[in-house]
């Protein structure tokens, strides 16, 4: 009977068949080709959850803050460990798993840090946070974010993702997308930029092994947005704000 | 495989401290992180949900007690994450007036590749979210049925019937990829 195939089809999965019974099913042509057929679905399934990967972002940390009250030491170092873990485990199982995602020199924000920095780290529309700010995101997106000014932390402006190679060139796409925005900051004297884009959009860019700078990933509503960074720890991210 | 149970020598009745519970989250991270897949139906965000479960985990330490599963409490608040997420998603879906097709991917799911992966993934989004985590954990993560039970705070049979309803509705789904050479021909 149909059901009886079924059980002894689930005991077979299981492993709990004996040898001679797991023989008799094998020897089956019917229950073979649905052993081959779970066979090709748990392989799908491995295969596609398998396939989603821990990013190297952090902690939100702003979520950390509202949860828990003031930040110790302790435990920014707490976030910071399990940040490395993540970002660790994710490096490897995106490399081992996923195509999708490798490095793409021609796609990673080191080429849009490194060319904003090489020109002097000029912002190509200068824009404090407040209004102006909020007003310039909406114009782009739709919707607004703010950022919130914070010790230590210098707002210059924006730049765009001008570097695009030309028409006909191999290479076609952009770090997230055409509407991207970049802004431009001064982390305790250092250079730090955030490439901004609807979350939609985001295409999990990565920095190329072995680089010198750190990103840090948030979403915030409807936005993703990626601090890239020579600093160890994000520091941007925390202070925006959805007006 | 049994779930690992640092011996910390400490009090049942003692918090975690944040270094163990960074360590106890480490050990459960690819099963934890199943589970958010699983409930959310794709890979995609599941990330996104253990982070946010971890730092509500960080802020209830207190609550977790040694003598019990950590991966069935944390199990739980990922779970929670994730639910919650899928309403906002079912929310926004609704607010966008998507087309609505009946055990289709989510609008963010993964791409994927082949006619096969497609149509298994729609298959797998027609299973109810628990008996598809346990289905996710037996056959991604290869947990036994005890180890799934203990995560999913359900008893041991039903885990197990899960898995078998949920592995039988697929098949019966995809029936049609069964090799031809043996598809009955009357």
């Amino acid at each position: 009977m149909a059901e009886d195939r079924d059980s002894l089809l689930e005991r077979y999965f299981d492993g709990d068949l004996p040898q001679q019974q797991r023989r008799q099913l094998e020897a089956d042509p019917e229950a073979r080709s649905r052993i081959a057929l779970q066979r090709q679905i748990d392989a799908g399934l491995r295969d596609i959850f398998s396939a989603g990967v821990p990013d190297a972002g952090s902690i939100p940390i702003e979520s950390a803050r509202r949860a828990r009250g003031d930040l110790s030491w302790a435990r920014l170092a707490l976030y910071a460990a399990v940040i490395v873990i993540l970002a660790g485990a994710g490096f490897w199982f995106r490399h081992s798993i996923s195509q999708r995602n490798t490095f793409n020199p021609m796609r990673s924000p080191e080429r849009i840090y490194d060319r904003l920095v090489r020109a002097g780290f000029e912002p190509e529309f200068v824009c404090e946070p407040g209004p102006e700010f909020v007003a310039a995101v909406a114009d782009r997106f739709g919707e607004g974010l703010d950022i919130e000014p914070a010790a230590g932390v210098r707002v210059i402006g924006w730049a765009y993702d001008s570097d695009r190679p030309a028409a006909g060139s191999a290479y076609t796409g952009t770090i997230l997308s055409e509407d991207m925005l970049i802004l431009m900051a001064y982390v305790q004297e250092q250079p730090v930029i955030v490439l901004m884009d609807r979350l939609e959009a985001d295409d999990r860019p990565r920095l190329a092994p072995g680089s010198d700078l750190h990103q840090f990933r948030r979403r915030l509503d409807d936005f993703v947005l990626y601090e890239v960074t020579p600093l160890g720890r994000a520091r941007l991210l925390r202070d925006f704000t959805a007006p | 495989m049994p779930e690992p149970r640092p011996q910390s020598g400490r009090s049942p009745a003692a918090p975690l401290a944040e270094r163990e519970f960074a360590a106890r989250l480490e050990a459960d991270r690819r099963r934890l992180w199943t589970i958010a897949a699983a409930i959310l139906g794709s890979p995609h965000d599941a990330e996104d949900v253990v982070q946010e479960a971890s730092v509500i985990a960080l802020g209830k330490l207190e609550q977790f007690q040694r003598d019990t599963s950590f991966l069935a409490w944390m199990g739980q608040i990922v779970r929670f994450v994730a639910l919650n997420q899928m309403r906002r998603r079912q929310r926004d879906r609704a607010v966008a007036v998507e087309p609505d097709a009946v055990g289709a991917a989510p609008v963010d799911a993964p791409p994927v590749e082949g006619e096969f992966r497609g149509e298994l993934l729609a298959a797998v989004h027609t299973l109810e979210e628990t008996p598809r985590t346990c289905l996710l954990l037996r056959i991604v993560c290869e947990m036994s049925y005890r180890e799934i039970a203990a995560a999913m705070e359900i008893p041991e049979g039903t885990a197990m019937s899960h898995v078998h309803r949920s592995r039988a509705a697929l098949r019966k789904r995809l029936s049609r990829w069964e090799s031809p050479l043996v598809q009955r021909t009357a």
